[in-house]
Parts: structure tokens; sequence; C-alpha cells
């Protein structure tokens, strides 16, 4: 919008050499350049360019001051929520392979729990994209499937970990707690967990495999 | 019952998203009652809405073209997925830049458009994170909220974004009525900076350089609005 007023500006592209020539030009690059140079004779011209340069300078403060206070406040919250930027629940469950896992605060690698259920569609949709990037970072981070059977039949999760041959470890919230702990009211339902125990991404719902190993990347880095 | 479906469903932000989008929309609308411009403005700003949709959904494919020849990749999956934080954000560039184009064509009228938008994107922004219940990082404040039975208390952004929309879009009105309005590019400084300094009370994800992507694309708004020229409208209010 304001390049277009600048472009109805007559004086002022008479006072700039060739304007008038270069105006017929549709040129984004020229009518950037055209409007730095407005924007520096405006300034000198009206007292206004140190008032510019001020909030400029400003604005340069404020991104300063943001990568400070985000760099206070990366340890996240002690309260556990589950949401990001607080600490995840902790909790203790058992899983398919008679294991007991834990999450409870700092670990050595970062973990991704996947809440699911055999019955569900878009589960069965993202089961080998899981797989896929389990299998190419597994030695990175803790991945578990957290198989929500108080609302499943356990037999009918057992046949979708063959069907799909999940190798990571499946873990059965029998009680709904851990369920509800997480505040899980769609699945799948996935969390990503950095090594303080904080949780860093929450994504409802089913995301490809792209953006998932986005996320896996950053969590990892 | 309905309480608590309407708890969990601003839950998932999309749907908030989509939710605090069309009030912003409704409100622009409102606000252009009985002119000639209605139709075209809220026609370009429903269509903006929905390439933004579109490229955001479809985001992870045009991040990463290489997918398409994937022959293990499921598609259909697509159509279930969400989209990507990145994908928000050029889809939110595609929306201005289909707008400007508009703008450009004269279909719609800038000065008008100027005159509106700035309501329905403080409406937006304030329905979105008090739907969203939207807290901050801990704080000691006694202003403080608590939620889940936590031991800390948190700043409430959700209460924060109605004290700045409101009092931000009372200041644009007033301003207007005294004859002397806000132009678009200081609002638009005025607002980037005003949601920068709120992600200080915010938990981030550093993203690039120490900085979030919300918080680079902000700084990225305010030192560009910074370097456009001045409208006709504001070159007359000062001279």
């Amino acid at each position: 919008m304001g390049w277009i007023s600048t472009l109805k500006r007559s004086k002022d592209m008479a006072s700039f050499p060739d304007q008038k020539t270069k105006l017929d030009s549709s040129s984004f690059v020229r009518r950037l350049c055209f409007s730095f140079y407005s924007v520096r004779s405006e300034g000198k011209r009206g007292g206004k360019y140190v008032k510019r340069v001020l909030v400029f300078l400003f604005i340069i403060v404020l991104g300063v001051l943001a990568i400070y206070n985000n760099m206070q406040t990366k340890n996240g919250s002690p309260d556990q929520i589950p949401r990001p930027g607080f600490t995840a629940p902790h909790f203790s469950l058992s899983a398919l392979n008679n294991q007991s896992y834990l999450v409870a605060g700092k670990r050595d690698k970062p973990v991704i729990l996947n809440f699911w259920a055999s019955w569900c569609g878009p589960c069965r949709q993202e089961a080998p994209d899981l797989k896929m990037i389990y299998e190419k970072y597994q030695d990175q981070l803790d991945f578990y499937a957290i198989n929500m059977t108080a609302n499943d039949d356990l037999e009918s999760a057992k046949s979708f970990v063959k069907e799909f041959g999940l190798p990571f470890p499946i873990l059965l919230d029998e009680k709904g707690v851990v369920s509800k702990q997480y505040q899980v009211i769609s699945i799948p339902t996935t969390y990503f967990i950095d090594t303080d125990g904080i949780i860093k991404q929450k994504i409802i719902g089913v995301t490809d495999r792209g953006s998932f190993e986005e996320y896996v990347k950053e969590l990892v880095r | 019952m309905l309480l608590r479906l309407l708890h969990q469903l601003t839950n998932v932000e999309w749907l908030s998203m989509t939710l605090s989008g069309y009030l912003g929309y409704l409100v622009i609308s409102r606000m252009l009652k009985g002119e000639s411009t209605r139709d075209s403005i809220t026609d370009v700003l429903f269509k903006s809405g929905l390439i933004l949709l579109g490229i955001w959904k479809l985001s992870p494919l045009l991040l990463q073209p290489s997918l398409l020849s994937d022959d293990s990749l499921n598609l259909f999956s697509f159509l279930l997925s969400i989209g990507t934080n990145q994908g928000f954000y050029m889809g939110l560039v595609a929306a201005v830049c289909f707008v400007l184009w508009k703008i450009q064509k004269g279909i719609i009228p800038a000065d008008k458009f100027a005159e509106v938008f700035p309501f329905g994107l403080l409406t937006c922004f304030m329905v979105f994170f008090l739907l969203t219940r939207n807290i901050g990082t801990a704080t000691d404040w006694f202003w403080g909220v608590s939620i889940d039975q936590s031991v800390n208390k948190y700043h409430p952004i959700g209460v924060y974004q109605l004290i700045f929309g409101v009092s931000t879009g009372a200041f644009l009105a007033l301003s207007k009525r005294k004859g002397s309005p806000v132009s678009f590019r200081s609002f638009l400084i005025w607002f980037s900076l005003g949601q920068l300094m709120m992600t200080f009370f915010q938990f981030t994800t550093p993203f690039f350089m120490g900085l979030s992507m919300h918080q680079i694309f902000y700084l990225l708004v305010a030192g560009i609005s910074i370097l456009l020229p001045m409208s006709g409208g504001e070159r007359k209010s000062q001279s």
C-alpha cells in the first residue's frame, strides 16, 4: 500500500534522477529502492528522519531484549501441565513387552509420546510414518506410543502393532490416568519432550512425515 | 456439557484460529455496512483467508517437494494432517500479497481497507488469545493466574491482549473522531511492537538467532513498516 502511494507522488519523483522513466517499469526492486529514497528525503524535509531512526533503534533494542528474554525463559515452568513450556506430567506405565517405562523430569534423551487407539483411522494413517521416523532417530530419542487401553481392546491393539510391525515400546494406559493427565481430547495426540522434561511441542491430530521429522530434528538439535 | 465441549474444542489451536478469524471478518463487515466497497473488501478478505488456509495445509509439500516423488508416502494423510508453522507464515505472506495486488488493481480502496482492517485484526487477536486461555511464563505479580491446580501463577496473556486490543481500538477510533486518524503504517509499527513485547511474557522456542518465529515476524513487520513511505493522508495531516 505504501509504495502505491509513493508512486503517486509526482513531486518526489521529479527530484529523483530518471525516476519518471523508471516508473513505467513494474520492477519490484526499483519500487523498493524508490521507497527507501523517499523515506530519506521525506524525513530530511519534515524532521522525521531522526524520529524514524530512533524508532528503528528501538526495534533493534527490542530484538536484543527478546533474545535475552528467550535465554532466561528456556527452562520452562516446573508445574506439571500438558502445555508447551511446562514440565511434562510424570507417569510410569507398563508396556506390551512387560517392561516399565517412566517419564519424570530430566532424562538422557528427549522423548516423544504418541497417544493412539486401534480403532482410530488417523492413527492407522500415521503408523508407517512413525515407524520410519523412529528407525531413523532411535539412537537420539525415546519414542513411547501410549495405547489408550481404557478405551480400546487389548487384542485389537496387539494386532495393530503386529500389522504395522511397530518397533517402539507400546505403553498401556489401562486406567486412562495418563490420558487424563495429558488432557487427550482427540487422537492421535503427540507430545515432544526435551531432556529437561519440558514439553516443546504438542500436536493434536495427524501430521505428515515431513513436518513430524522437522519437529523431531528441532527436538534432538 | 456444551461448555465442556466448547472448552475442549477451543484447546485445538486451529479451530480457535478459524473462529477468531471469522469474528474479525464479521467486525470488518459490520464496520463497512452501507458502504459501496463492502462487498469487494469482504470478498478479497475471504479469498485471502482461503489462500492462507490452503498454503498452510499444503505447506509440508511446498517445503519438501521431494515428498511428492516418495512412493511410500500416503497422500491421504495430507487431508487429515495439520500444517506447519513455516507454512502458516508462508500463507500469511501470500494472503498479504493477494490483498496488495487487489489494491494495486483498484478493486478495493486502500484508504477504506486501512481504516477498517486494524479493528478486524485486533478483534481476531483478542478472541484467539482469550479462547485458547493463553498463559505466559510464571510470575509473582498479583494479577498472575493459576491453571490446573498449578503451584505457580502465570501471566494472563489473554487479558493482556484484551487490554492492548481495547486500548488500541479506542485510540484509533478517538483519533479518527478528532480528525487526525492514525495511519495504517503507524498502526502496524505499534501493533507489531506491542505483540513483540507480549512475547517477553510467553514461553518461546528459538528458531533463528535466538528469536522465535513469532518474534522474527513482528520485527520484520515493524522494520518494513518503518521503511515504507508515508501515505497521502499521513503527509496531509503533517503539513
